[in-house]
């Protein structure tokens, strides 16, 4: 199994970590608070980019200008060509991305906030899908994987970094997995 | 040209229909109407019950107020009401309905009969409508305070939209929501739901709360993860409560209970917006259970939008649906500081097993996730060789190796030779070595098998539970015993049975040992911790049972004396010793002369042999290839005396089979590495094939932790599957 066994205190409980699940939370987390100080995304300026975008887009974007300047967007418009010059930290990453990746990334974001405002009444989410995959599988990328040996003192700094964390019993795609198999042993009479 | 049309103005009973139709599009629009009347009249209990999703036969009998006699002329015309006045009561609304359509439009489509009284009523009143008029006279009759609604044939002069309707099985999946999202807000009303002429499918008990509610409609894994949400905003006027599951919860369809001043509503911005939260924290596509009722100022609120008034518009949503997100953003982070581990005493899949072996046997096809990997009935080379190095021990002293052989009764082994496949396992030699320490009473034993054990279930393949009831009763029918209570006994043990575990227990495939009292075994794509000493106990007892009168010996080539055991036993348990009660020695003796007068049915019936001098000459054989633990002989005999019931025929032999059982099954703890080595040998060679193929599991082992599940491949696979 790829978990690492603990018992720290001998209680009767065997507690089995997933190591790949364990250290990719932790890097979740602490990206995600380089990344978004709660209210908004840090921003990084890009060299322009520029592309077409409709009118109606435009109108939903030029009204909002606000809410976009907190998921780290920076653009001017001219005709109805948008040039981005700012996007997000945590689209371009702590480690090296393609620079496609990059780009359709932040064009997704353009176009999820723009229907967020049209069909939910400009109730636009705080984690962005488009944002929140690349946060997820960078994390997940540079994560400890399953088979990698882990010394003694990995382990221990991996699980208390672990305890330190917001929501520990989560890895970054939602299984819930990092506390793998809890088993009571009965004591032997 | 065209001719421009005639505008004519539509018969009443078109427009009536038209809207009947917008109001009443499925059974279950209907049905939500009925509970708001009933709400609105202040019932506590409301008993619906459904023939063919309701298109048949719907009725909804409540204990609310009743409708006045002197009104029920008028009741189910369109626009008559109790609840609304001005069209300025509109604004500030608070009683369900207010149109006065519902029981109108029902009528038009379906044929609806009424049974109602009031309090101050001596008798009930029964109507029949059509077209929103009454049918026949108003009969009085007898009847509970309260109303009972029939609504049969619905849309019977609507054929396309009976027909659009596709299954009454759909059409019921309906009703169950309304009813469960109306049981679940209306907590302190009892729901209850049934098929006509069947059992009850949901039913809530009045003045219950929210969580138990749900736990009644929605199971307990949903209701154990629940987090309160309490949020009041004096700004925006609202106040909401509810309860959703936390991240801990995570489910492929979602349930999303939304109530905004009391009504069921759709929202799907709302919805949206609450997914979104949840999509951070749960896997993909994976959505929560929640429930919330939102207060608002009436006036804010527009509740005539839709004709099913399923959906409402209010003020503020942007910013009401900000605050909710939040809020249950805070909580789900909130809750993260710990979690609660249940514990599993139980078997999660008890119940189901036989459906996963019919589906892994069928020879469809087979997903990884389950595809079992190893054959139960494959063997290890090392059975054949016992696994601890005994010779040298024993070589010692000489003196006491013996040679101990199986004694059947004369008369019983003619009757084996009839039946070789018994023969070949009774006629086994086992040669025992002893080495008795008498010093300090403490015996280690060693064991010496001379042959390769015949603990043949090597041609096995699956094995149905059903089975092994026959293969019991073939072995034993060799000797009939002719006692009742033994019979009772056997009786209790088989209904007692639970044939999931003996499905479960007799596919075993045996991983390895713990320790002396655990093991791991597989069965199918699952893993097992079993607590060996209590499943080995239950065993025996059977075997002694089952064998009863038919036990083979094992002969102590040195008789014990029964006093010295006597007063092993008493003084290890000397600590309670109760000096008033006389001297060891003394007791001792009496406990002798005591078993040595029960010596004829012992050997009779347990095999259990005696001399008149007040000698151990030989213990019952209970399964070829083992002997118990000697270490615990003496508490054994002292707990034979203390512990059986001798004066009552069935409970003496209970009593004496359970205590002759728990020494039995008691291994030796030595942890030196030779007896642990031939503990687990044991184990895996001699008590888990006879579990195999004999043992009847009692029901109770699902529950008190003797089997445990720890892993399920798909499980796993659901876990380490990612990205």
């Amino acid at each position: 199994m790829c978990g690492k066994i603990s018992n720290t205190t001998y209680s009767n409980f065997l507690v089995l970590f997933d190591q790949h699940a364990v250290d990719e939370r932790v890097r979740l987390e602490r990206n995600l608070v380089d990344y978004f100080d709660g209210i908004s995304w840090k921003s990084v300026s890009i060299d322009v980019v520029s592309f077409q975008i409709s009118q109606e887009d435009l109108i939903f974007l030029l009204n909002n200008y606000d809410k976009l300047t907190k998921f780290g967007l920076q653009w001017s418009v001219a005709d109805n060509v948008i040039s981005i010059n700012g996007i997000p930290e945590a689209i371009l990453g702590k480690n090296p991305r393609q620079a496609d990746l990059i780009l359709k990334a932040a064009k997704h974001l353009l176009v999820e906030l723009i229907d967020c405002m049209k069909y939910a009444k400009g109730n636009i989410p705080l984690y962005p899908k488009s944002i929140m995959e690349l946060v997820f599988s960078e994390a997940c990328r540079y994560a400890v994987k399953f088979g990698d040996t882990l010394s003694k003192d990995n382990c221990v700094s991996l699980i208390k970094a672990l305890a330190t964390c917001k929501s520990p019993f989560q890895c970054a795609h939602g299984r819930p997995v990092n506390l793998e198999k809890v088993t009571r042993w009965k004591k032997c009479e | 040209m065209c001719e421009p049309g005639v505008i004519r103005k539509l018969d009443e009973e078109v427009v009536n229909r038209i809207a009947a139709g917008e109001i009443i599009q499925r059974p279950a629009n209907a049905l939500k109407e009925l509970i708001e009347n009933s709400l609105d009249a202040k019932a506590n209990n409301i008993v619906v019950t459904v023939k063919a999703g309701g298109l048949k036969y719907l009725q909804i009998q409540d204990n609310g107020t009743g409708i006045r006699s002197e009104h029920l002329d008028i009741v189910c015309e369109r626009f008559t009401t109790s609840k609304l006045r001005e069209y300025e009561d509109l604004q500030a609304i608070t009683t369900y309905g207010f149109r006065g359509e519902a029981l109108a439009s029902i009528s038009h489509i379906a044929h609806l009969t009424m049974l109602t009284k009031t309090a101050g009523d001596k008798c009930a009143y029964k109507v029949s409508y059509e077209n929103s008029k009454l049918k026949g006279p108003i009969k009085p009759c007898a009847g509970n305070t309260g109303t009972q609604i029939t609504v049969e044939d619905l849309f019977y002069n609507v054929i396309a939209r009976k027909r659009a309707l596709r299954s009454p099985n759909e059409e019921y999946t309906h009703i169950m929501e309304v009813v469960g999202g109306y049981a679940v807000h209306n907590s302190h009303v009892g729901f209850t739901l049934k098929k006509f002429g069947e059992k009850t499918d949901i039913k809530t008990p009045i003045n219950s709360s929210v969580i138990e509610n749900v736990r009644i409609i929605h199971g307990n894994a949903i209701a154990r993860e629940l987090l309160e949400i309490e949020l009041n905003d004096d700004q925006l006027k609202m106040s909401v409560k509810g309860y959703v599951t936390n991240v801990n919860y995570s489910n492929k369809k979602g349930t999303m209970l939304l109530f905004i001043n009391h009504r069921l509503v759709d929202c799907q911005t709302m919805k949206k917006a609450i997914d979104s939260v949840y999509s951070t924290y749960l896997p993909k596509n994976a959505r929560a259970f929640v429930y919330l009722s939102i207060e608002l100022n009436p006036k804010n609120v527009d509740v005539n939008v839709h004709p099913t008034k399923h959906e409402v518009q209010f003020l503020y949503e942007e910013q009401i649906i900000d605050k909710i997100k939040c809020c249950i953003e805070a909580k789900l982070l909130s809750c993260n500081s710990s979690r609660v581990m249940y514990t599993q005493a139980r078997l999660p899949g008890a119940t189901s097993v036989e459906e996963i072996v019919k589906k892994t046997t069928d020879g469809a096809k087979v997903y990884a996730k389950d595809l079992v990997r190893v054959d139960s009935d494959t063997q290890k080379i090392d059975k054949f060789f016992q696994a601890a190095p005994k010779a040298i021990k024993s070589n010692d002293k000489t003196g006491n190796n013996m040679e101990e052989t199986d004694i059947f009764e004369d008369d019983k082994t003619t009757e084996i030779d009839k039946l070789p496949v018994v023969v070949s396992e009774s006629n086994e030699e086992i040669e025992n070595s002893m080495i008795i320490d008498e010093g300090n009473g403490k015996t280690i034993e060693k064991d010496k098998w001379e042959s390769n054990l015949n603990v043949n279930q090597a041609n096995l393949s699956y094995v149905d539970p059903k089975e092994s009831f026959k293969t019991r009763t073939f072995k034993y029918e060799r000797v009939e015993t002719k006692l009742t209570s033994v019979k009772q006994l056997r009786l209790d043990v088989e209904n007692n049975c639970n044939m999931n575990l003996r499905e479960l227990l007799a596919n075993l495939i045996f991983i390895a040992c713990i320790d002396c009292h655990k093991a791991l075994i597989q069965h199918s794509t699952k893993l097992y911790l079993c607590d060996t000493t209590r499943l080995a106990e239950e065993l025996f007892y059977e075997t002694l049972l089952y064998d009863f009168q038919n036990l083979g010996l094992i002969k102590l080539s040195d008789p014990l004396p029964l006093e010295e055991l006597f007063v092993l036993g008493l003084s290890s348990q000397e600590s309670e010793w109760n000096s008033e009660l006389g001297g060891m020695r003394d007791i001792a003796k009496q406990m002798t002369s005591f078993i040595v007068g029960k010596k004829a049915m012992l050997l009779e019936y347990f095999s259990v042999e005696l001399s008149s001098e007040g000698e151990l000459l030989a213990l019952p054989l209970l399964l070829d290839g083992y002997t118990p633990f000697m270490g615990a002989l003496p508490t054994y005999l002292v707990r034979l005396v203390t512990e059986v019931n001798w004066d009552n025929e069935k409970q003496c032999f209970e009593t004496f089979s359970r205590q002759t059982a728990i020494f039995y099954s008691q291994p030796n703890t030595d942890s030196c590495s030779d007896v642990a080595k031939s503990e687990q040998w044991k184990q895996e060679y001699v008590i888990y094939p006879a579990i195999r193929k004999y043992f009847l599991p009692p029901t109770s082992f699902v529950h008190n932790g003797a089997i445990v599940q720890i892993a399920n491949l798909s499980d796993l696979y659901k876990v380490f599957e990612r990205c």
